[in-house]
């Protein structure tokens, strides 16, 4: 089980899905792999456009909590060989990527059932905050 | 009296206007919660919930010193 955990400042690239990709071309058990990409939307709120999202996260608590949702993962799915987690913090503004969930199985089946599982339960149980940056510089906290 | 650590995020640190500050520790975290809204009056209307030492906790307990208490509103990672 190869897994990893990191908090990355300003937007995910996608150097990081190449990267991600090409560090699994050695293994030949993996039949499937599949990702997720959270994109900074454009939300229109009260006539105001979203042009950017600020992200916090509680540092110390983000790879334990992490670490018990990949261990829900591993268990609930039999066929999983790797999951891995990246999220932003700081500045991303819309239309950039904040989260990348790649999860490798030997199936596709399985594959896409824990990306969905694993989606659902960062955004339940991660601490991580973000404040809608307006295009007119003002903000609000999203809860 | 123990000396504890107090961390704030999100909509909290509007209302602390910090991130993080030391505190004389009262004896439990129910204690602290209390002496915490007579500090920051604005916190009765935010939802948070409070872990000990980077656990959620919903119990009462007691406080020693070096604790890390963090002020969490609901999540909203993705």
């Amino acid at each position: 089980m190869t897994t990893s955990m990191h908090l990355v400042e300003g937007p995910l690239t996608t150097d990081v899905v190449g990267r991600e990709v090409s560090s699994h071309q050695s293994g030949t058990s993996a039949g499937a792999h599949t990702f997720f990409l959270g994109q900074v939307r454009s939300d229109q709120v009260e006539g105001k456009t979203v042009a950017a999202i600020e992200y916090s996260a509680y540092d110390g608590m983000v790879d334990p909590v992490i670490q018990s949702i990949k261990n829900q993962i591993f268990e609930e799915f039999s066929d999983l060989i790797s999951l891995h987690i990246y999220h932003s913090t700081g500045l991303v503004r819309s239309g950039e990527i904040s989260m990348l969930i790649m999860v490798s199985a030997g199936h596709r089946k399985q594959s896409f059932a824990a990306l969905e599982k694993c989606v659902e339960l960062i955004k339940e149980k991660l601490p991580v905050w973000k404040k809608e940056i307006f295009s007119d510089g003002t903000s609000r906290w999203i809860q | 009296m123990p000396k504890i650590n107090l961390i704030y995020f999100g909509s909290v640190t509007d209302v602390t206007g910090c991130p993080a500050e030391p505190f004389d520790a009262p004896a439990t975290l129910n204690e602290l919660n209390e002496l915490l809204h007579l500090r920051y009056p604005a916190l009765l209307v935010v939802r948070y919930r409070l872990s000990v030492n980077r656990q959620l906790t919903t119990e009462n307990m007691k406080l020693t010193e070096g604790d890390e208490i963090a002020l969490l509103p609901p999540f909203a990672g993705g």
